[in-house]
């Protein structure tokens, strides 16, 4: 026994002490949330043995990309071949973004599908319904109606290989119910081109899942009551690239003279329906789900379920009634909370 | 060695184990979990056994519990029972290294070993087998890292005896 | 005083390999049980028998107490995290232990057998759709 071999253990019980400490910190989980696309959105990152700041940088890129598509689909703002500048270059063809593109290409064939009821081109009458609500009055059916036009999504003339875009002269698109799932489809590919196995990223009304956590085989999902805030109706456990969305009456709307008017407008009649209290999806791609909770939220039940029969994609789908009873498909597997108030039907 | 000798060595080991036992009771851990001691007080049982012999390590090394709970208070109790069951056990593991002609580190870690491993069966099975579990990777971690530095230490001890004789 | 000549055993590869493979297990264990994540509830035992379960995330003081109603000690939820304020028992081990936050965590107080664990109650809820 002498010096050397005395510091010699010194030195190595150091090295396992310190293996010891990283390994206990191997398991990274990165989080923020910001506000894009007028919701509240958090990203999720899970990593394996990778360094932090690397995970954070990767966050930071993916609200860059969400914060991209924004304002690549955006009917508000006006940038260089985005939604505004395509409703106003109408009626004639007009470059737009790659994004934009494939947006209308998926957005557009829903139409058909859904007879009607899904139309992104109601831009002009979502602007009414906004300022009926600044103003405090209620628009008038016809109103409603008459701002649609008599131009339908199937008159858009979208040429993929030139990039080019050729709207209706009577008609404007808004986006709203498409971009957002799209954008959670968009970041998840950039994931898993980043080399990240695990995220959860939640837009509010739309979650999206890479992965699963290290120690189960599922992300635990609360679906919120819509009725109340504070409330929670049950949890859904989300398997790897699920995507759940929900549409309801109650968690975005216009309030005029004190009632709630759904946000989300019928194609076909530029009102509300309240058919409804909230139509939750769980497919496999983002803006699938987008699509599909919307046009569930304005079809009945019945053309809902031939519309996920016309489908290649796998859907569930739980409905929950103006009478507080739950329909669901048979694969929607949802644990209802202790003091859930619904019932099934 | 004469037997009276025997009894005389047997006591001052017991004594300077017991107050090894205090020293580390009383300092400050530096461990991730206080209950986690490095064993300055298996020393005196290392030498007990290399001096004299299995029998007066056994001795030694339950005498110092059994002293420990009568100068602390907690004779008979709970935690007498656990760190006796790590006494014996560090016993048997040092008589089955001794069989198998181990050197004096490698036996020192095979008694930490035993003396954690009976603590996390007692526990184990009066407190529930998980939550024992979760302490059995830092415990065999531990078990190696702080044996083999008692034994090197109860070692270079007992070169210098041998030298001094 | 006479001495028994003591007969140095030089550690061998055999003991070399033994070593190694009880390292490699300790690390293996260590990779496989512990993932950290913060906990939500906390449950205390008292001799193997359940004695509460309480939200992590409300400040509160806990008094534990026996079967007879001996108070064992007095345990403190404060920002996410509990620990033991004070104990009757002999070491104070579990005082020592300090606060402890994420799931799996434990504080154990082997004099008077009580367990303090963080847990995740129902499962951990990893987002909310609204």
């Amino acid at each position: 026994m002498n010096v050397k071999k005395l510091t010699l253990i010194i030195i190595s019980s150091i090295i396992f002490l310190s293996l010891i400490y990283f390994y206990m910190n191997r398991n990274i989980v990165v989080a923020q949330t910001q506000f894009i696309m007028n919701t509240t959105i958090e990203i999720k990152l899970f990593g394996k043995n990778i360094d932090k700041q690397k995970l954070v940088k990767t966050m930071n890129r993916a609200f860059d990309i969400m914060k991209e598509v924004e304002d690549k689909s955006t009917s508000y703002v006006e940038y260089e071949g985005n939604a505004a500048s395509l409703n106003k270059h109408r009626g004639e063809y007009y470059m737009v973004n790659q994004d934009l593109i494939e947006q209308l290409s998926t957005s557009i064939p829903f139409y058909k599908l859904t007879s009607g009821e899904f139309n992104i081109g109601l831009y002009r009458t979502v602007n009414i319904w906004k300022n009926a609500t600044d103003k405090n009055y209620l628009p008038s059916r016809e109103e409603a109606l008459n701002s649609i036009g008599n131009s339908t999504p199937d008159d858009i003339i979208v040429d993929k290989f030139n990039n080019r875009v050729k709207l209706p002269e009577d008609m404007e698109i808004d986006l709203g119910g498409v971009s957002k799932g799209y954008a959670l489809d968009k970041v998840i590919v950039f994931l898993k081109n980043s080399n990240i196995d695990i995220a959860l990223i939640n837009a509010g009304g739309n979650i999206i899942t890479l992965g699963t956590p290290v120690d189960r085989d599922y992300f635990n999902i609360a679906i919120q009551d819509p009725q109340s805030i504070n409330k929670i109706l049950g949890t859904v456990k989300l398997n790897n690239g699920q995507a759940i969305a929900t549409s309801g009456s109650y968690s975005r709307y216009y309030e005029i003279n004190g009632e709630k008017y759904s946000h989300i407008l019928s194609g076909n009649s530029g009102y509300p329906k309240h058919l409804y209290k909230s139509v939750t999806v769980i497919t496999n791609k983002g803006i699938i789900s987008d699509i599909l909770s919307t046009s569930l939220f304005l079809l009945s039940i019945e053309n809902g379920r031939k519309l996920i029969e016309k489908l290649d994609y796998p859907v569930e789908f739980l409905y929950i009634l103006n009478d507080d009873t739950i329909i669901k498909s048979e694969g929607f597997k949802i644990e209802y909370s202790q003091d859930n108030l619904y019932k099934d039907e | 060695m004469k037997k009276d000798n025997r009894v005389v060595m047997i006591g001052v080991l017991l004594s300077l184990s017991l107050i090894f036992a205090y020293i580390e009771m009383i300092l400050p851990s530096f461990l991730p979990n206080p209950a986690f001691k490095i064993g300055l007080s298996q020393i005196p049982i290392l030498l007990t056994l290399y001096l004299l012999d299995l029998k007066s390590a056994t001795v030694v090394s339950t005498g110092k519990v059994l002293m420990m709970s009568l100068l602390f208070g907690y004779f008979l109790t709970y935690i007498f029972f656990v760190n006796i069951a790590g006494a014996i056990f560090s016993i048997i593991f040092i008589g089955l290294s001794q069989y198998l002609k181990f050197s004096i580190p490698m036996t020192s870690l095979m008694s930490s070993l035993g003396h954690n491993l009976g603590q996390f069966l007692v526990i184990g099975y009066t407190l529930g087998w998980n939550i024992a579990l979760f302490y059995l990777p830092v415990i065999i971690v531990f078990s190696v890292l702080f044996g083999l530095i008692i034994g090197f230490i109860s070692q270079s001890i007992l070169t210098k005896i041998e030298k001094r004789i | 005083m006479n001495i028994p000549k003591i007969t140095f055993i030089k550690m061998n590869k055999k003991e070399y390999i033994l070593i190694a493979g009880l390292l490699i297990l300790g690390l293996l264990s260590y990779f496989f049980m512990y993932n950290i994540e913060p906990g939500a509830m906390v449950k205390i035992e008292v001799s193997q028998k359940l004695y509460g379960t309480y939200a992590l995330n409300k400040d509160q003081e806990i008094l534990v107490k026996d079967s007879k109603g001996v108070i064992l000690c007095t345990s403190e939820i404060k920002d996410g995290s509990i620990r033991v304020k004070s104990s009757t028992c002999t070491d104070k081990i579990c005082i020592k232990e300090g606060e402890i936050s994420s799931s799996g965590q434990t504080i154990i107080c082997l004099p008077n057998q009580v367990v303090i664990t963080v847990i995740n109650e129902k499962e951990q809820i990893d987002g909310v759709l609204k």
